[in-house]
């Protein structure tokens, strides 16, 4: 039942108004808390900006990975916030030393690709370990432009950096949420989630920092990449299946159709005196 | 190797051409001296008295014997002729001689060299005059040589003796008479000077030449063809002693040949425009050859008891004027040693030829040249490399003369004996002599009788050629060389090369293009098809079913009345074939209804996929097309929306959930 349920909620979410996904997530999670955990771990929803108050008010962005209870742990300070009781904090997730040298690292390349390609926004990485080995880590990739506008974009990345045998096996889950509105005159939103794949030999007798370097700039080329397939595929998704629409609605290339027609038909006609 | 064999064959073709050419004078030669007396009796009255009597006595003592040259001597023709003879012969050489154009000079000179030295000098020049066909005319009735043309010219320049400067000067092609002037001077003077003519050797003339010659040296040579005009008149005496002794075939003697080197210097000098210093010079060098002049007026004397031999003197002084100097040496050693009587035609043509020419002068020889240099192109180069230089000019004269007679040749040799048994011929020619209109005809026609000969000679040449190639076909040895490898590979080339071009025809993907466009063809065919069979199938099962049946049944009932009583097996057919119609209707129900159902139909398995297109009336007629329309259509649907359901995938439900964390507040609020 908790598959089936957990399939049918996520076949409902999708279904849903996006502009309303928050709103309608925590209505399932109601009708089912059961599936409270997976479903947050799994829907993706608009991103939030917090600001950490131990990094001069530094924006970050908050999500479902980054979240302890109602706080965030900030990627500039490593704290969460608003700030946990120290017995929350005792169960607060945190990563390893050596992640978090990596989370850092990766902050700080995300945050100058984020300029360069948003020219704005957010942009946080969030790590974690995956089980005891240590080479392994996991992590989320959050970018944001728009928080202030009606329109928003949410780059969701969700990595996962596997050791298997002599590569290093990138798997990436890209959720982009796309949000554009007009004054409430108009509103298109939309997500589109792509997962990919992609194994690097393993580097050998690199120091920590240089395997973090490595790491970080095989995620970024693969997040860049990603990313702009991810926007061809949503101008494709959003604009041109609307404009399909909106000619099924009124045909306005009846001439053109009857031409082609006709073009066809003495095409045929060639052929049969062929 | 072909041009070369090929020059060498024209040769004795032009051989054969001129022997013909000169049987043909000789025939000519035949006839005018049958009529050469008339010729020569034109010459007109005031002539004889124009000239004074003393030069008559002059040459009435040369006749007497002072001067009687060897030749002259061994023909002993000298003192049979009357002095009428001699005294038209003089005019005749009067009128037509340099001596007019003051030439007279020419004329001594091979008198004196014929008087003072006749062994060698008077062979060189004296001869084309002793050759003169007047004296074999007496003889042998073939020696004289004129061309019609050339006897034409003769005739008007006696009937135009008074004003023969003006007559050269008309005449174009003939030559300028730029230097008459110079030379009728000299002349005059040569004439007063014949009066005390006295013999000097040939080496006193010779040496005088060459002193003329030193003087012309200054002056810039002018050009060859006027030098020989103009040298004509006051060095014409010099051209003309060599050539006298030659033809008399006495050896030669390298100081000839000095002499004539010398002419060709002097004649230079005298072509150039008059001047007075070059009058002043030829006079002081006429004045110093007051002898030569005498011995000249001797030999002149000597030339003149025969007619012919003035006649042809005349016209051998011409000759040599035509004559390029160095043509002239040859002359005096090869042509001129054997003295047979076609040589002497053969001087004598030129001689005559040359004698027309003498006023309108040197350009006689160019005329031949020019008609000469297309038959004989081979000749050409040969006449400066040639040792025969007399044979070649020889050559020029008979083709000279072969061009003008050329015309009349193929007449002529065609019936030579009849022509000379038939007297009315041989008086129309003359006539035509006469008549130089007559001549233009001729010359029409000559062309007209050229193309004849062109083609015999491509026959020869073909027939050559023909002996080549057939000696050549042997190219047979072109297919022996192809089966160069042996005679079994020869016969398998053949098949080699078959099957080389059968599997080249294979090659080509041509077909493949081919076959690809009745692949549509086929398509819209099967589309046709389809579209039949569906519409035969509507229309056929439409009808057939529900109209037919309907019709059926209507029948039916009518006639279940007639028939229950009559005839109930023919109720149970009517209710066998409506029992029928009714199935074949739901049958054919079935199937439409099965179509709607599944698209793995029998009947439409293969049409399944293929997009049915069924025409708008049939759609609008039909109900049950319009069901079949309608079944192809919801029938594709449904299964794709079925199979799209499970097609959603959640990609987000296998990615990484995160580090293990509490729930929110809120969250977990609610499921308590």
């Amino acid at each position: 039942m908790s598959t089936e349920a957990f399939d049918a909620a996520l076949d409902i979410l999708r279904r849903l108004d996006p502009t309303k996904i928050e709103k309608n997530l925590a209505q399932l999670i109601q009708l089912e808390p059961s599936l409270a955990e997976d479903l947050l771990a799994s829907v993706d929803t608009p991103l939030q900006i917090k600001k950490d108050p131990n990094a001069s008010q530094r924006e970050f962005l908050c999500c479902d990975y980054n979240r302890d209870i109602d706080s965030h742990r900030s990627p500039w300070s490593n704290q969460y916030v608003p700030a946990l009781s120290t017995e929350e904090l005792e169960e607060s997730p945190f990563p390893s030393e050596s992640v978090r040298k990596l989370e850092v690292l990766a902050n700080d390349s995300f945050d100058i690709y984020r300029d360069l390609y948003y020219e704005g926004g957010v942009s946080s990485v969030y790590l974690w370990d995956l089980g005891d080995n240590s080479s392994d880590f996991a992590g989320v990739v959050l970018l944001k432009k728009g928080d202030k506008s009606l329109s928003s974009w949410d780059g969701i990345h969700i990595i996962e950096v596997l050791q298997e045998g002599s590569e290093v096996v990138y798997r990436i889950t890209t959720t982009i949420i796309l949000h554009l509105g007009a004054a409430r005159k108009m509103t298109l939103s939309g997500n589109l989630t792509r997962q990919t794949e992609k194994s690097f030999p393993a580097p050998s007798k690199l120091s920590e920092d240089q395997l973090h370097v490595w790491h970080i700039s095989n995620l970024g080329s693969l997040v860049e990449t990603i990313e702009s397939q991810m926007r061809n595929l949503l101008e494709v998704v959003y604009f041109d299946k609307t404009r399909d629409i909106y000619h099924e609605l009124r045909d306005s290339s009846s001439q053109t159709s009857s031409q082609n027609k006709t073009a066809h038909e003495e095409v045929i006609k060639g052929l049969q005196g062929m | 190797m072909t041009g070369l064999m090929s020059v060498s064959e024209r040769d004795p073709e032009l051989d054969s051409y001129l022997e013909r050419v000169k049987q043909l004078d000789e025939s000519r030669q035949g006839r005018r001296n049958r009529s050469g007396p008339s010729t020569v009796k034109p010459k007109p009255a005031h002539l004889n008295q124009s000239y004074p009597a003393e030069d008559f006595k002059k040459a009435q003592v040369i006749l007497d014997g002072e001067y009687v040259s060897e030749r002259y001597e061994s023909e002993g023709r000298v003192g049979t002729y009357s002095e009428m003879a001699y005294r038209s012969a003089y005019n005749y050489e009067q009128t037509f001689s340099p001596k007019k154009h003051g030439r007279n000079s020419s004329l001594s000179p091979h008198k004196q060299t014929s008087l003072s030295s006749p062994s060698k000098i008077t062979s060189s020049r004296v001869e084309p005059p002793s050759l003169s066909k007047f004296d074999d005319h007496g003889a042998h009735s073939k020696t004289f040589v004129v061309s019609e043309e050339d006897y034409l010219l003769l005739r008007k320049l006696k009937a135009n003796i008074g004003d023969d400067d003006v007559e050269s000067e008309s005449l174009p092609s003939r030559g300028k008479p730029r230097e008459l002037r110079t030379l009728e001077k000299n002349s005059r003077e040569l004439r007063t000077l014949e009066k005390n003519h006295r013999p000097q050797s040939n080496f006193s003339k010779r040496n005088s030449y060459t002193d003329i010659s030193s003087d012309d040296e200054e002056t810039p040579p002018p050009l060859p063809s006027r030098s020989v005009l103009h040298s004509s008149g006051g060095n014409s005496d010099e051209a003309d002693i060599p050539r006298a002794p030659a033809r008399r075939g006495v050896p030669k003697i390298p100081p000839k040949r000095a002499q004539f080197e010398v002419h060709n210097n002097t004649k230079p000098r005298v072509t150039g425009p008059p001047r007075k210093a070059d009058l002043d010079s030829n006079i002081e060098e006429m004045e110093g050859k007051d002898e030569e002049t005498s011995t000249n007026q001797g030999s002149f004397s000597s030339l003149v008891k025969d007619k012919r031999k003035e006649l042809y003197s005349s016209i051998a002084r011409t000759r040599p004027k035509e004559k390029p100097d160095l043509e002239i040496k040859s002359d005096d050693e090869q042509d001129w040693r054997p003295e047979n009587n076609e040589q002497k035609s053969r001087s004598a043509g030129k001689s005559n030829l040359s004698q027309l020419s003498v006023q309108p002068q040197r350009h006689v020889e160019p005329r031949s040249a020019r008609r000469q240099a297309p038959l004989p192109p081979t000749k050409r180069a040969e006449r400066p490399t040639g040792i025969d230089t007399e044979r070649s000019f020889s050559v020029d004269s008979q083709v000279k003369s072969n061009a003008k007679s050329e015309h009349l040749i193929p007449k002529v040799p065609l019936k030579p004996v009849s022509l000379r048994e038939c007297p009315p011929k041989e008086s129309k020619r003359g006539v035509e002599d006469d008549k130089p209109i007559l001549d233009a005809a001729r010359l029409k026609l000559r062309p007209v009788k050229e193309r004849p000969q062109v083609p015999e000679k491509r026959v020869s040449l073909t027939s050559k050629k023909d002996a080549e190639q057939n000696a050549v076909p042997p190219k047979p040895i072109l297919r022996t060389v192809k089966p160069s490898g042996t005679s079994k590979e020869t016969h398998e080339n053949i098949p080699e090369a078959l099957a080389k071009r059968e599997k080249l025809a294979k090659a080509p993907p041509v077909p493949q293009r081919k076959i690809s466009m009745p692949d549509a063809l086929k398509r819209a065919e099967t589309m046709r098809q389809n579209r039949s069979k569906n519409l035969t199938t509507t229309t056929k099962e439409k009808p057939v079913s529900m109209d037919e049946g309907n019709e059926a049944l209507l029948m039916a009932r009518k006639l279940r009345p007639l028939s229950d009583g009559n005839n109930l097996k023919g109720t149970n057919h009517n209710n066998l074939s409506e029992n029928d119609d009714v199935q074949q209707n739901s049958n054919n129900l079935r199937r439409f209804l099965e179509k709607e159902k599944s698209k793995t139909f029998d009947g439409f398995d293969g049409n399944a996929q293929s997009p049915v297109a069924i025409p708008f009336m049939v759609q609008g007629t039909g109900a049950e097309v319009k069901k079949l329309f309608k079944s192809k259509t919801e029938s594709s649907l449904p299964p794709a929306k079925k199979g799209n359901a499970p097609a959603l995938t959640h990609v987000t439900k296998s990615r990484a959930r995160g580090p293990r964390r509490k729930l929110p507040s809120g969250i977990e609020l609610t499921p308590n």
